[in-house]
């Protein structure tokens, strides 16, 4: 089951606003049967938070942990803290018996409908069914003796400290299954099964089990296991190694690498035409489509991908670990770009009754009684601005990956946020080839997600991967166009520049200076380019040759937001 | 207004002093009318005894806050308790010295002044609200800093110096940081002695709703001030905008549930429809939906 970012975004939210507090991960998540977030089971799991605290429920979770019968284990304790944070939460949430009561009434709905089932899943469902003709009230005078007096030991009081609630769990899962926790799973005969409504694994030994797995009436997700495995595509990725001989496996090569192109094969040829020129003679270009599909490839660009997946989940594993600073500084941005564009206007001078008298029009106001007689000066609309955003995935970043993901995303959010449309990209160059990869084009607004597959390696031509993104936001409507780089300013590309006769590296200040020449060039042509710094200290005056004073550089997250903020209310300001 | 301070547990000794500046400085006249009756009292005992001191002692108060922190309540309560008629100016980008001071204009077949609101309230000692100060360019205020100082004057080219009456007091507002707004320069920052409005507390929330709506049941008041402190988490989590974090939607949804209207509906209304962003809304949706019955009828709500 695929789940839609909005909707994990959502579940968060409504576990947040649950456990009132919005500084941790959720370990676990709800959604329902078609993956929208589940308004009750969320609200329940941060009413346990709220109520018991985090450590005793990550504790009680991690026991069982790894267990064969972890799957019904984890949802019975789950009923378990429901009946507890029910009790304790309904009396301040007026929303939460209605919410119980359709959830009940839905699982009794669908377990009538349910084939016959056996095992494990035979007995969840028994202690479901009758937990739930509980809540709604109902007979249960049909529950086998057993059963009940599993579900009266189940259903906790809402009155429990988390520590007692949760060793009050523990005691039930060893009375009845006879589990200890950190011992070997008991020798019980196998359990086949079908997995209808609960279990997404029919597997008597569950070592790893999906991250997104069934849950109640619908999906749980969990974040915080260890060896869960991951519902996230892989990802593309480069390597500084060429592992191609011929034009035709290297093309194979960076496209496997990069996965699927952007563009056909003339319009790709139509922008290497226009931007190998000059500088950038004899350089291949390759624009990737950075939706995270590629072909399926073994081997060392495999385990590439492999590496590459990795840190895109410590992207964003980074990222939310500091989530609270990091959403309040798109927050702050936000504002700060929507102070500039409502700011910084075009004055224009205008008639009007009261204000700075023109003399040359008194006669008006004796003659033709128009008091109109007066100047005041309004400020207009600049008109609409674009931005591209464009982060260096060179090598040379390879310490900071997480870092420039982060601030990549917070600028195209609070961008997005703003209204204006951004386009991410980033560039490296490999082989000869540069390579741009889209992670979303101008309109795409609810795929800043994607900018955290950000991986860095291989080398980083700037000029050229400025030159291209220059011709393409030409086309553009938008009356103006900004690019914001987030680099280390440090260009170096194994492609020599033509001198003459002979050539030059593209690298050191040779390279330093074929760049500045080509940020000059933009902004001749009405483009404005920032650069947001990510380098070091010893690579400042090569920031300040190419950029100017158009740089930042960030020290701090928590001065992230101003510095970026005044970085582009200076470029709006003179749009 | 003096009786509310006094229930309030404002300090006797300052209510005092206010009734005393009232006596010196009683409004007559037209500008009775001026003297504001406010809607919605201001709750809070500290912020009140620091903004009556100040303005007591001659300061200019500027009153710093995020939205929906009652800046505007309390400059509209602080004019009523002392007695003085009051002028708002709301500031945007275009509010020049014209606007605030006057301007000429073309009457009678001649030019003359046009006052603006500054000027009147220099003239007969009012108090004048400058609602958003931050919006407005530093440039453009710069003219306040001889009004605002220990000058005390407004001198018009071409129509002479007057001095500030001894009554004149300037409340200014504004939220940092908010959409449109610049930063205030030191020199003008330095005219004012700056409050930190807190947020609203969730016991003041609910005295103030059950003073706007007598009927409403105490323990929906308390579910409505919640809900709103929900919205202001969640706003401080950096995942909503503030423009769902709505006090005066809340009374106007609690006003629509007393005119009849099905209770999520109106905070639809009120609050959800204040963002137009459809994951925003939703977000707020599920806050109110993950506290407030699906239904919520009058008899509910109302007792």
């Amino acid at each position: 089951m695929e789940i839609l970012d909005s909707e994990k975004r959502r579940a968060r939210n409504i576990i947040w606003n649950a456990a009132g507090e919005y500084g941790f991960e959720p370990d676990f998540k709800a959604y329902d049967h078609d993956g929208r977030a589940e308004l009750y089971w969320n609200s329940i799991a941060g009413a346990v938070r709220k109520n018991y605290g985090e450590a005793p429920v990550r504790e009680l979770f991690a026991a069982i942990h790894g267990h064969s019968r972890e799957p019904l284990f984890e949802q019975l304790l789950w009923l378990g803290l429901e009946n507890a944070a029910f009790s304790r939460e309904s009396p301040r949430r007026p929303a939460l018996p209605a919410l119980r009561q359709r959830y009940a009434r839905a699982v009794l709905l669908a377990n009538g409908r349910a084939v016959s089932l056996e095992g494990d899943e035979d007995l969840l469902r028994r202690l479901e069914d009758g937990h739930f003709r509980r809540a709604l009230g109902e007979d249960t005078s049909g529950l086998m003796a057993r059963d009940r007096e599993m579900l009266d030991a189940l259903e906790f009081p809402g009155d429990l400290a988390g520590e007692v609630l949760r060793d009050r769990a523990l005691a039930f899962l060893e009375r009845y299954f006879h589990f200890v926790p950190g011992g070997d799973p008991p020798p019980e005969k196998p359990r086949f099964l079908p997995s209808i409504f609960f279990f997404g694994t029919g597997k008597s030994k569950v070592k790893r089990m999906p991250a997104i797995r069934s849950f109640g009436r619908g999906y749980g997700e969990h974040t915080g296991e260890e060896g869960s495995a991951s519902p996230s595509p892989e990802r593309r990725h480069i390597s500084d190694r060429t592992a191609a001989e011929t034009e035709a496996d290297l093309a194979k090569f960076v496209r496997e690498f990069f996965g699927a192109p952007l563009y056909g094969q003339q319009r790709l040829a139509a922008l290497e035409e226009a931007a190998c020129t000059g500088d950038h003679k004899g350089c291949r270009l390759y624009c990737a489509n950075g939706d995270g599909t590629w072909e399926n490839v073994k081997g060392y660009v495999g385990a590439q991908r492999k590496a590459a997946l990795k840190q895109m989940e410590q992207n964003k594993a980074l990222y939310e670990a500091d989530g609270l600073r990091h959403r309040a500084s798109i927050i702050r941005l936000t504002a700060r770009i929507r102070n500039a564009m409502t700011a910084y206007l075009q004055p224009a001078v205008v008639r009007a009754s009261a204000g700075s008298l023109d003399a040359g029009r008194i006669w008006r106001g004796v003659y033709l009684e128009d008091n109109k007689v007066f100047t005041r000066i309004q400020n207009t609309d600049p008109g609409r601005l674009s931005v591209d955003l464009l982060l260096d995935c060179s090598h040379s970043q390879a310490g900071r990956q997480a870092a420039v993901a982060a601030q990549g995303y917070m600028i195209a959010e609070s961008l997005t946020r703003c209204q204006i449309p951004v386009r991410v990209s980033s560039f490296c160059s490999l082989s000869g080839y540069t390579v741009l990869t889209r992670y979303r084009d101008y309109l795409e607004t609810d795929k800043n997600q994607r900018i955290f597959h950000y991986f860095a390696a291989g080398c980083n031509r700037d000029g050229l991967a400025l030159r291209v993104l220059g011709q393409e936001a030409e086309e553009g409507p938008w009356e103006h166009k900004m690019i914001i780089l987030l680099s280390d300013a440090k260009p170096n590309d194994v492609v020599k520049m033509p001198r003459g006769a002979s050539f030059a590296d593209y690298a050191g200040e040779e390279g330093v200076q074929s760049t500045a020449m080509e940020v000059r060039s933009l902004i001749r042509r009405g483009i404005s380019v920032i650069c947001v710094f990510t380098g070091e200290d010893e690579d400042l005056p090569s920031a300040r040759t190419i950029y100017g004073r158009d740089f930042a550089r960030i020290r701090s997250l928590d001065q992230f937001a101003d510095t970026v903020g005044t970085l582009i209310q200076n470029q709006i300001r003179s749009l | 207004m003096l009786d509310f301070l006094k229930n309030e547990g404002v300090s006797p000794k300052i209510i005092a002093e206010i009734e005393r500046f009232r006596a010196k400085w009683p409004a007559e006249g037209p500008l009775k009318g001026r003297v504001p009756e406010p809607r919605y009292l201001y709750y809070g005992k500290d912020i009140w005894e620091e903004a009556a001191t100040a303005l007591l002692c001659g300061e200019n108060l500027l009153l710093s806050g995020p939205k929906a922190t009652g800046k505007n309540v309390l400059a509209e309560n602080l004019a009523a308790a002392f007695g003085r008629p009051s002028w708002d100016v709301s500031f945007y980008i275009n509010t020049d010295a014209a606007t605030l001071l006057g301007t000429d204009t073309f009457a009678n077949g001649e030019v003359s002044l046009r006052k603006g609101p500054i000027y009147q309230c220099a003239e007969v000692g009012g108090f004048g609200v400058l609602d958003e100060i931050n919006m407005a360019k530093n440039e453009s205020l710069a003219v306040l800093h001889a009004t605002m100082d220990f000058r005390r004057c407004i001198d018009m080219p071409g129509y002479g110096r007057i001095a500030l009456h001894q009554a004149a007091r300037f409340i200014a507002t504004m939220n940092y940081g908010y959409a449109g707004t610049r930063e205030l320069n030191e020199a003008l920052a330095s005219r004012f002695v700056v409050i930190d409005m807190p947020a609203i507390a969730a016991g003041d929330l609910v005295k103030l709703m059950l003073r706007e709506f007598p009927s409403l049941k105490h323990g929906w008041a308390e579910q409505f001030a919640s809900l709103f402190q929900d919205i202001q988490r969640k706003c401080n989590g950096g995942e909503l905008s503030t423009k769902a974090l709505d006090l005066r939607g809340l009374l106007a949804a609690v006003r629509l549930m007393q005119a009849g209207l099905e209770g999520n509906r109106a905070l639809e209304l009120g609050i959800v429809n204040k963002s137009f962003d459809d994951f925003e809304r939703q977000l707020v949706l599920d806050v109110i939906r993950a506290r407030l019955p699906e239904t919520v009828s009058f008899t509910d709500v109302f007792g």
